[in-house]
Formats: structure tokens, C-alpha cells, sequence
């Protein structure tokens, strides 16, 4: 039979020896290492906290219910116990104590609950956060001031003699050739001419401070109230719902937040025009892995193809931009571009390019990023060029490239992939090192050999993961079987998005 | 004498390279579609234990005797290490080979599918990584198989089967064609007859 207090105390000791043994807390080096400053005020703070512990919780005094140990088998009936836990061979009871319960005495009480606070201390407390305590008073006493710095305790300017060029400077200053010292001055001359300090003197007043500080906020308030601000605010907010009305009436019209423009010589595939938002979006969504064209104007299917796949389609990334805002200019005579940069009023009269201009009128972009010109032509072959002119007051230029058609039993059009990635985002290059193949090249024969099994086909195609189409077809582009199990998820994935991303560096949209 | 060297080898090459260019489609949809359903019938005819002892081997031929950095040699090796492993099965060579394919592409498939941070986080956080990885792996096979399942519907047989296997992974997006199918393969078998490894 315990008293409770007992009980409890002597618990809550035994788990505080036990977790400060554990965690090394009475180890004699890390008591060394605290100094004994820190072991002093663990020592008061264990002695004041420890007896406000005995005194608070009453622990001097008998407790009033007790705990006891039971095994007897019958049942009890008394009235002043209960069962606190257990089972019915063995349970411990909790009844009132009339004084025949053990409970440490008064003093031995107050030992327990100063050494519970000793070993609280010695967890919580080091010489960090004796420092902590130490600057806490001065933190919590000068936290609202805000005193202008005395001028006295400002460190001097250190007046550096060897500053390179001084030395002459003040020779030259001394026998009056110059009239100020400039960067030679001493500093303190720059600090005295600073704005002055309108934040309280250290001998100033309190009350003066507030006049001062009631006195400022009243001039601001004069100065806010006044009608020319009011109508200064009215301005701005004119402009502002000026401004906002101008972009709903864009959006309300769906005008378009880019323009731009792909001449070619290719006939027109005969599909939906570009700037149906509801054939365009839905038809670029999701494309083949590569260009399947069929019959008559495979060229132009095959151009089609590659701008969606390098623009549009969302299988890879996100797309570059709003297809209804690439227009594509098909059947156009090899001279387009010229007279484009001849003549833009002319070739340009019938397009958004102008509106879309317009539209920029705060300049947020640089009119190259949103609209832009390019020529593509098959047949012969010449190096690309880029063409400055001038429309609606703005410099812009337009890119030309001319490249061989396709042979005829083409299955591949990597070469189609390159010539459009680098005309529509120029300085676009592919290379080994950006590709996902790796960079230890396999020797043609070697590949083509490994393909060349008829067992493990699932196997082998992981060989195929080190082959990058995109950089040379070479061979594979005879095996239309190994092109339809190509891992474009791959290479592709890679060199759309490395596009996209040279891309949207250079073209974007309001 | 280079000179007579030189010739000799360039009509050696121009004499191989027609050979190399004309060569048997192997992986055409005909072709593909066989193999599909020769490496299904592999499958159901292999017990259980044989297919795990299969997957233990290609398990230990990838992190020991053929771990390369370099993929090509890594899967040259692999392919090499499971002929021998089947060579000693005498007559069910053929059928050790397909299950050895369907193994061996599974388990290259597995490291693309689970990326290193979700490998990492697996082996940081359980302490028998290995069969928490497999069990990503059932997970990620089960969801294709529900997937295929709801996109292609039942099929009446084996032939079938093949034949929408073959279509449903040329059309997966972030996945490669072999690695859909060794998944699915693995997947329909195993877990269809219960015998899961």
C-alpha cells in the first residue's frame, strides 16, 4: 500500500534518472564541459523550482488515496476501495488513505522533487542558452526603440592613404590646382551630408517624439487628402478599368496573342486550316510517333506532321504555343520571302500580324517573340538565310531555308525534324551530348547485327534505347519493322522537348 | 599490298552491307504477334518454381556477372548468360528461351518504369527492398493489365490475345513496346493461374 504522491514522484524520478542516463545527460565529461557557472544557476534553478514543486503540489502533506496490491482470489466489498487495475488474481486497488498508506516524509519528499528539477535543468540548460538568457533582458528592453545612432560610438572612417591616385589628389588639392578632393575626401565628410536621422534623438523627449511623430502623420494625411491627389487616383484608376476593358473586348473577340507565319512551296495537304481552334487543338493532340503519309502530297503531310509533332502535341510536353496562331501559307512561290522583306505592307495586309502588334501597346513583349516569319521550300538545296525588314514601325526578320524533297521510298523524315526545328527556333542544335542514347556510339554493323536474331525479340529491342534516329538514322532506316517498335517515348520525348524549350526562348505570346 | 587489303575489304563490306540491308524483318507485326503468342503458350506450360528460379538467375546475371554500365553489353550479355541457362533444358530449350525473354525484358523494363527516386525511397525505407521492388512491379503490371483490359476487351484465345498485346503497347506513350509486353505477358499468366512469384 503507497500514497499516490509517493507513487508518483518516485516514478516520474526513476524515468527521469533512467532518460537522463540514457541520453548521456550525468556523463562526468559533459558535466565538466558546462562550466561551473552553468552548474551554479542549475543548481539554484533545481532548489527554487524543486521547493515551488513540494510547495504547489502539496507534497508535504499525507496523501489522501492510495495504491495497493491485491492477489486474493475472493471478493472484496469494502466501500473505501476500488479496482484500479487488473484482473481478479491479481489487480492493484486505489482506496482512500487514512493514514496507513507509506509516503515519504516531508524532507525526503523535497529532496525527490528538487533532484526531478536538477535533472530537468541539466537536460534543458547549457552554456548556450545561459547566453540566451543573459541577452534576453537586453532584447526585450530596446525592442521598440528605434534611437538615431549616436555619432559618437560610429566608427571613423578609415582614411586609407594608399587609395591609388589619392596621394596626387591631395598634393594637387593642397597647392590649389583643385578645388575639392572628390573620392579622396574623407569619409566622414559623405556621412555627415546624409539625410538626417528622423527616428528619435537619444536626448529627446518622449513627448516631444510623439509630437513629432503625430505632427508627420498629419502632413501625410493633409498631403493625401488633397484634390489634386484625388484626381491623380481617379486617373490611375481610369487607366487601370481603361485598360481592363480593352483586354476583356480581346478576350470577349478571341484575338489572337501571336502571329505567326510558315511560307512553303508544298501544295496544300487538304486538311482543316490551322486557325480552326476546334479542328487544329483536337487534331495535334495526339499524333503518330512518326509521319505515315499516304498517296499524293506526302511532302506536305509529312511538313504537317512534323510542325504539330514539334509544336503542338501534348504526348511529350506542353505545348509551344496555340496552333491557331501559326498560320501555314501553302503553295507559295519560291520568292515569298523577298517579297515579304520587299514589300511587308503588301504580303502582310491580309493577316493579324499588324493587330497583334497593336495589341502590344505596353510593350510587355519584344515584337520578335510574338510574331515571326519563316519560308520553307523543297527542291534545291542553298544555305539558310535571315532577312531583316521593317512593318508597323517595328524591326523584324524572316528566316529561309531551302532543302532537298525526300526520296521517294522514304519511311524516316529525321532530316524533315532538323530542318524545321532549326528554321523555326534558329541556333537550335541537337547533338550526342544532348541526347538521351549516351554518348559511346555502336559501330552500324555491330547493331545491325544484333537486330538480325529471330529469338529474343523482346530483349533486344533494349539495344535499340542507345540509338538516336534523331542524330543519324543510318541503317535503321531500312528496318520499317524495328521503326514501329522504336522507342520514341524515348528520343522523341527528348527532342521535342529540348525544342520547345530553345523555342519558347525566342517565341512566346501576349 | 594495303592497297590489295583495302580493296578486299570494301567488297567484303559491299558484299555484307546488301546482306545486312536485306535482312529478314524480325520484329514486323506478323513476326511480333507469333512471338506474343509463342512466349504466352512458353508461359502457361512453365511451372511456377521454374519461373521463379528463371527470374532468380536473370536477377543475379544483372547485378553480378553482366552488370555494365553500358546497355548494350549489359543486354548482350544477358541474352548470351540465358541461352546457356537454357541450353542444359534439352528439349524445352525453346520454351526456357521465350520464358527467359519475357524475364530478362521484365526485369530491364522494371528499372526504366521505377525511377531511381522511387528506388531510392523503396530502399531507404524497407528493409527487404528487394521484394518491395517487386511488389511495385506487380503494382505497375496490374495497372496496365486493368487498362488493356478495359481498352481491348476479352479475347477468345491465345491468338487474340497476341494480336491485342501487340496493338494496345505500340500505341503506350511512356512506355517502350517490349517492356508493355513482357509486363502484360507476366501479368496475365502468373497472376491469371495464381502462381505469382
Amino acid at each position: 500500500m503507497i500514497g499516490a504522491k509517493t507513487l508518483v514522484t518516485l516514478t516520474l524520478l526513476a524515468l527521469g534518472i533512467v532518460a537522463a542516463a540514457s541520453f548521456g545527460v550525468l556523463a562526468p565529461e559533459r558535466l565538466l564541459a558546462r562550466g561551473w557557472g552553468t552548474l551554479f544557476f542549475v543548481g539554484c534553478f533545481a532548489v527554487v523550482v524543486g521547493t515551488l514543486m513540494f510547495r504547489f503540489w502539496r507534497l508535504g502533506e499525507p496523501s489522501l488515496h492510495y495504491f495497493r496490491w491485491g492477489t486474493q482470489r475472493r471478493h472484496w466489498s469494502s466501500t473505501e476501495e476500488a479496482h484500479f487495475v487488473g484482473g481478479e488474481g491479481r489487480r492493484i486497488t486505489l482506496g482512500d488513505n487514512k493514514g496507513e498508506a507509506f509516503d515519504l516524509g516531508p524532507r525526503v519528499h523535497r529532496m525527490v522533487c528538487v533532484a526531478l528539477a536538477l535533472l530537468l535543468a541539466l537536460a534543458c540548460i547549457d552554456a548556450r542558452s545561459l547566453g540566451l538568457l543573459d541577452r534576453f533582458e537586453e532584447s526585450v528592453t530596446k525592442a521598440g526603440a528605434t534611437y538615431c545612432p549616436d555619432p559618437a560610438t560610429q566608427p571613423p572612417a578609415p582614411a586609407d592613404p594608399n587609395v591609388p591616385g589619392c596621394e596626387l589628389m591631395r598634393r594637387a588639392y593642397a597647392l590649389g590646382y583643385v578645388k575639392s578632393l572628390g573620392e579622396c575626401a574623407p569619409k566622414a565628410e559623405k556621412a555627415a551630408a546624409a539625410a538626417p536621422c528622423t527616428r528619435r534623438q537619444r536626448d529627446e523627449p518622449a513627448l516631444h517624439y510623439a509630437w513629432r511623430l503625430l505632427k508627420g502623420s498629419w502632413g501625410k494625411l493633409s498631403k493625401n487628402a488633397d484634390t489634386a491627389y484625388a484626381h491623380k487616383v481617379q486617373a490611375d484608376f481610369g487607366t487601370g478599368v481603361t485598360r481592363l476593358e480593352h483586354g476583356e473586348s480581346q478576350m470577349l473577340a478571341s484575338a489572337a496573342h501571336a502571329s505567326h507565319h510558315l511560307w512553303t512551296n508544298l501544295p496544300d495537304p487538304g486538311l482543316d486550316p490551322w486557325w480552326r481552334a476546334d479542328s487544329c487543338a483536337e487534331r495535334y493532340r495526339w499524333m503518330g510517333h512518326r509521319p505515315a503519309p499516304t498517296k499524293d502530297k506526302r511532302a506536305s503531310q509529312v511538313l504537317d506532321h512534323v510542325l504539330g509533332q514539334l509544336l503542338f502535341e501534348i504526348r511529350y510536353d506542353s505545348a509551344a504555343g496555340t496552333c491557331r496562331e501559326f498560320h501555314v501559307h501553302w503553295g507559295a512561290p519560291l520568292d515569298a520571302c523577298k517579297r515579304l522583306a520587299a514589300n511587308p505592307a503588301a504580303v502582310l495586309a491580309s493577316t493579324d500580324v499588324r493587330t497583334v502588334i497593336e495589341h502590344d501597346r505596353a510593350g510587355r513583349e519584344p515584337v520578335q517573340r510574338i510574331v515571326s516569319f519563316q519560308c520553307y521550300f523543297e527542291g534545291d538545296t542553298a544555305a539558310p538565310t535571315s532577312t531583316p525588314f521593317t512593318f508597323a514601325g517595328q524591326p523584324l526578320t524572316v528566316g529561309e531555308m531551302h532543302v532537298a524533297p525526300s526520296p521517294p521510298g522514304a519511311t524516316l523524315y529525321t532530316d524533315r525534324y532538323d530542318a524545321l526545328a532549326r528554321l523555326l527556333a534558329p541556333g537550335f542544335h541537337y547533338g550526342a551530348l544532348l541526347s538521351d542514347a549516351g554518348i559511346d556510339s555502336a559501330s552500324s554493323a555491330g547493331m545491325q547485327a544484333a537486330f538480325s536474331g529471330h529469338d529474343y525479340l523482346l530483349t533486344r529491342l533494349y539495344g535499340l534505347d542507345s540509338l538516336d534516329i534523331y542524330l543519324d538514322a543510318g541503317w535503321i532506316g531500312q528496318r520499317p519493322d524495328l521503326l514501329e517498335v522504336y522507342p520514341y517515348e524515348r528520343h522523341l520525348a527528348n527532342y521535342v522537348q529540348l525544342f520547345r524549350r530553345q523555342y519558347a526562348r525566342l517565341r512566346g505570346r501576349l | 599490298m594495303r592497297a590489295l587489303v583495302f580493296g578486299v575489304g570494301l567488297a567484303l563490306a559491299l558484299l555484307g552491307a546488301p546482306r545486312f540491308a536485306a535482312a529478314d524483318a524480325t520484329h514486323g507485326a506478323g513476326e511480333r504477334v507469333a512471338y506474343l503468342e509463342r512466349a504466352l503458350a512458353a508461359l502457361r506450360a512453365t511451372p511456377p518454381a521454374e519461373l521463379q528460379q528463371a527470374t532468380d538467375y536473370a536477377h543475379v546475371l544483372n547485378r553480378s556477372s553482366c552488370a555494365s554500365a553500358v546497355e548494350r553489353l549489359k543486354i548482350e550479355c544477358l541474352m548470351t548468360a540465358s541461352r546457356q541457362y537454357c541450353k542444359k533444358r534439352g528439349s524445352d530449350a525453346q520454351r526456357c528461351a521465350a520464358d527467359m525473354d519475357v524475364v530478362v525484358s521484365r526485369m530491364l523494363g522494371d528499372a526504366q518504369r521505377i525511377s531511381t527516386e522511387q528506388r531510392y525511397q523503396i530502399m531507404t525505407h524497407y528493409k527487404d527492398y528487394r521484394r518491395e521492388l517487386a511488389r511495385e512491379s506487380r503494382r505497375l503490371a496490374g495497372a496496365l493489365a486493368v487498362e488493356f483490359r478495359l481498352q481491348m476487351g476479352d479475347a477468345a484465345n491465345d491468338a487474340e490475345l497476341a494480336r491485342k498485346l501487340d496493338q494496345y503497347c505500340l500505341d503506350q506513350n511512356d512506355m517502350p513496346w517490349q517492356t508493355c509486353a513482357s509486363s502484360l505477358l507476366w501479368f496475365i499468366v502468373t497472376e491469371t493461374s495464381g502462381s505469382a512469384p
